[in-house]
């Protein structure tokens, strides 16, 4: 079967990012099924080096063509549609879509407009695994936009309009993929007709029992990208919870990722650690050198892949409502806080847990099992194997 | 799928006046009979005074009278403002070839950049479309005699915004959509809207005329400086010279108010209740013992006659207030700002003089919220409706209906009607402000009598101007039960 995969984020190898992730694991599905896969990418200015490195990576795929489509999520909505519109002239797409794929495979809803391009007899799957309308309105609430526009306010009608368009859209693909079971009934309560429920994978890699028993460098982690709600989550949580309430036990604090360069916040035990992808400090490393992982994120759409990967790693994991969001029944695998309305509770649970070996220990344990019995590569594979059969694809499983 | 009611109150940009009420009581009346409501305000209306289950749209920059227009469009971006093309064109169009993505997603978000050199905007073509010309024509024609035409500019935003709405919400021929408190302007902008959509395919427009178009008083200025006539004369014209709508209802909520519409357009006007909340009054006993509490609740405003308060007052003070026999509880919440009225803002500070105890001031600065405002006229024992006897001879009073229901006597202005719907015995009325003292003195001096008699109404009235019985008039679920309204003598 030959797959055309559509992803708009540019390389997403090496991942630096929940959504990178994603298309990893669906380039891990399609090639262990046999697909042909040739990649179409947005966003064509990474540097060559990075370049480079993914092709290297994916040299197994038949073909990778770079689109000129800018960074999606810096601009507003409408003019990312429009953006997509614009690009169904452009030579790089037409030529990569001119013999059509058995299976067109896009990550995003904007790519919609790039139908227009394929036959009917192309099928269609749409990897969805954040509402864009609330990505977007939420971003646009926080920042302005690179073209220099104002921030618009957060206006539900604006919100319940986009969402509805974005959901007809939905319903021009064979099937569109929701990240979480909570989004999956939003989406089809919206009369999307074709939605399917695909479990995040995220294999476990508990640290080896030599390591597990190590001293810990850090009392605790936070990793994330620059993502605005990773920008703000981090900042409230050092001024609202670290500050007031740990500094004084002088809690050890890694964070990690490209959110570094907007934390404002200097102390002697937070060390900054920035993008790490080598030894010494290979992410795997740093979460193994931390006690527990901290997610005090308070918006988001999705699924919260740092919450995943922080579980998956076996460790304990304090988080907000909104970092557990999208979790089937998550209660004994991590510990869930209000940090907005008891940050001091958020700053108690944290102490515990670092004090209490037995307690911490036991949210590993849960954390291991959860993961292995919700976000297996074998959940994942299976339920993508039914969303394929579902449409009248029957990929060979190997 | 659940029909919508669509309920449109430009007016509505506080909580004063009969703006709110009339809106959200008529909301919860359309919910719980299984349509789904949304309302569409002045764009100045915050949304949190609004109950949080409607889909609220602060979006209208022309308000009843075409005063404060706001000059920009609410922000609402990137929503392209033409419900027409969203109907012609589906989802599943797209599905079946008839239309591409790219069609699809232009018909309803405005694009940047690219969208431009290709798509007009709806502000270029508002009045232009062939199907609205013959009737925009006719009102420009019949607004130009009448040197009003500045007017017709508030009618195409107005019909702007109405179609942003529409495109909001979506829309369907077995929607509805509800203009409480309609202006000819806006009977303009709902006849192009049902001429756009063709009778096939648009909505039900109901839209009710609750003002006088006789508004100023005849004294002060003669026939022919009456603009709102003008307007509306015009409007009814054009709207009668292009041809009326089967799809387009008209109502006012008084027998009165219907003649006076009927004569100046020759259309027939249906009257509806006026509807409000009445479970948020609260049915409390009064306790013997205290002074009779004499209430003024509502918007502060020259022509519901605040500005007599005082003096009343003054007059009561020594035989009624001082010896403990009635004090006053008054809203004085006082529209800014203050230049438009001018003796109720003279008056205020008489009034804050008072000892407290006599005179118990409340929304002094802010609108009362709705659960204070029903607590208030609960808590008093008589409602003072002291209003300008011309300006209400044919207009209703939410104020008066809500006290009619609560059960408190009430004392309102002779030969009008608000006369006609007090219940025989259940008040009292006045010519003029010695006459309004003399009122109040006889209610306080029987007042178990007349309290009574007003208890005797409470239920009829009260089903009478239930929102549910407005609601399954308008969208023809049953006839709902019609009260002989204005007629003497009625019985309980």
């Amino acid at each position: 079967m030959r797959v055309i995969h559509y992803y708009p984020w540019g390389c997403f190898y090496p991942s630096s990012c929940g959504a990178d992730t994603t298309a990893v694991r669906q380039l891990e599905y399609l090639r262990e099924r046999g697909c042909q896969v040739e990649c179409l990418i947005g966003w064509s200015s990474q540097s060559s080096s990075i370049v480079e490195r993914f092709r290297s990576h994916y040299d197994w795929l038949d073909e990778i063509t770079f689109l000129d489509v800018p960074p999606v999520r810096a601009f507003t909505f409408e003019w990312v549609l429009s953006a997509y519109c614009q690009l169904k002239s452009s030579p790089d797409l037409q030529r990569a879509l001119a013999a059509p794929p058995d299976l067109f495979f896009a990550n995003y809803f904007f790519s919609a407009p790039m139908l227009d391009l394929l036959p009917t007899s192309s099928m269609r799957i749409l990897e969805t695994h954040d509402i864009c309308t609330d990505q977007f309105l939420s971003q646009e609430l926080a920042a302005g936009h690179q073209d220099g526009t104002p921030p618009n306010p957060l206006n539900p009608a604006r919100r319940d309009y986009l969402f509805r368009l974005e959901t007809n859209l939905f319903n021009l693909y064979d099937a569109t993929l929701m990240v979480q079971p909570e989004e999956l009934r939003m989406v089809q309560a919206a009369k999307v007709r074709n939605a399917h429920y695909i479990p995040r994978m995220c294999p476990t890699e508990p640290a080896p029992g030599a390591r597990r028993h190590a001293q810990h460098a850090y009392d605790i982690l936070f990793v994330g990208s620059d993502h605005i709600p990773n920008r703000k989550g981090i900042n409230r949580f050092l001024t609202h919870v670290y500050q007031p309430f740990l500094s004084k036990h002088k809690i050890r604090m890694a964070i990690v990722g490209r959110v570094c360069d907007h934390v404002k916040f200097h102390s002697p035990y937070v060390d900054m650690l920035g993008v790490v992808n080598a030894p010494p400090h290979a992410l795997k490393d740093v979460y193994y050198a931390s006690k527990l992982v901290v997610v005090p994120i308070l918006e988001g759409t999705g699924i919260s892949i740092k919450t995943l990967e922080a579980l998956a790693m076996g460790r304990a994991v304090v988080t907000t409502p909104v970092g557990a969001r999208g979790l089937e029944d998550p209660s004994q695998a991590l510990a869930c806080v209000d940090m907005q309305g008891a940050p001091e509770s958020m700053a108690e649970k944290i102490l515990h847990l670092l004090n209490c070996d037995q307690a911490r220990t036991g949210l590993e344990e849960q954390a291991i099992d959860y993961m292995e019995k919700h976000h297996s590569r074998a959940a994942f594979f299976a339920a993508m194997d039914r969303m394929m059969q579902s449409i009248g694809l029957h990929p060979f499983a190997n | 799928m659940r029909a919508k009611f669509l309920l449109l109150n430009n007016g509505l940009k506080d909580l004063l006046g009969h703006y709110y009420e009339s809106s959200i009581s008529v909301a919860e009346a359309a919910r719980a009979i299984g349509l789904l409501p949304a309302l569409a305000t002045h764009v100045s209306c915050p949304t949190d005074i609004l109950p949080e289950w409607i889909h609220a749209y602060p979006l209208f920059r022309v308000d009843h009278f075409g005063v404060d227009a706001a000059q920009v469009a609410p922000e609402i971006p990137g929503l392209r403002a033409d419900p027409y093309a969203q109907g012609r064109l589906t989802i599943e169009d797209v599905c079946s070839g008839k239309a591409t993505v790219e069609d699809y997603v232009r018909a309803h978000v405005e694009l940047p950049e690219s969208a431009a050199a290709t798509h007009s905007t709806l502000t270029d073509s508002s009045l232009q479309h062939p199907v609205e010309q013959t009737l925009s024509q006719e009102t420009v024609r019949a607004l130009t005699d009448v040197a009003c035409l500045a007017d017709i500019e508030l009618a195409m935003i107005f019909k702007q915004d109405l179609e942003r709405f529409l495109s909001l919400v979506g829309i369907s021929r077995a929607d509805h959509v509800f203009l409480p408190t309609a202006h000819g302007r806006d009977l303009l902008s709902a006849a192009l809207v049902v001429r756009r959509f063709g009778e096939e395919f648009a909505p039900t427009f109901h839209l009710e005329f609750r003002h006088s178009v006789f508004l100023a008083d005849p004294v002060a200025h003669p026939v022919q400086d009456r603009p709102y006539l003008a307007q509306h004369r015009a409007y009814f014209a054009a709207y009668a010279k292009a041809g009326p709508s089967a799809r387009i209802h008209l109502y006012t909520d008084t027998e009165e108010l219907a003649q006076e519409y009927r004569a100046l357009s020759g259309f027939h006007f249906e009257v509806l209740p006026i509807p409000f909340r009445s479970n948020s009054i609260l049915s409390g006993q009064r306790s013997a013992g205290h002074p009779l509490c004499f209430a003024y609740v509502g918007e502060a405003r020259d022509e519901k006659g605040f500005h007599w308060l005082p003096d009343a007052i003054d007059a009561l003070m020594p035989d009624y207030i001082i010896p403990g026999k009635m004090c006053f509880r008054i809203q004085t919440t006082l529209r800014q700002p203050a230049i438009h009225q001018p003796l109720s803002a003279n008056c205020l500070p008489r009034l804050l003089n008072y000892d407290p105890k006599h005179v118990n001031l409340v929304g002094l600065g802010s609108p009362l919220s709705m659960t204070d405002y029903y607590r208030t006229l609960s808590d008093s024992d008589v409602v003072l409706c002291p209003h300008h006897a011309y300006r209400y001879r044919n207009s209703s009073s939410g104020t008066l209906i809500e006290a009619i229901v609560a059960g408190k006597p009430t004392i309102v202005p002779i030969h009008g009607w608000m006369a006609r719907q007090q219940p025989p015995g259940a008040g009292e009325c006045f010519q003029d402000q010695r006459t309004f003292v003399e009122a109040i003195k006889r209610v306080c001096d029987n007042y178990e009598q007349y309290w009574r008699c007003a208890q005797a109404y409470r239920r009829m009235y009260r089903f009478h101007h239930a929102p549910e019985t407005l609601i399954r008039r308008l969208v023809g679920c049953g006839s709902g039960t019609r009260m002989k309204v204005g007629a003497p003598g009625l019985v309980a």
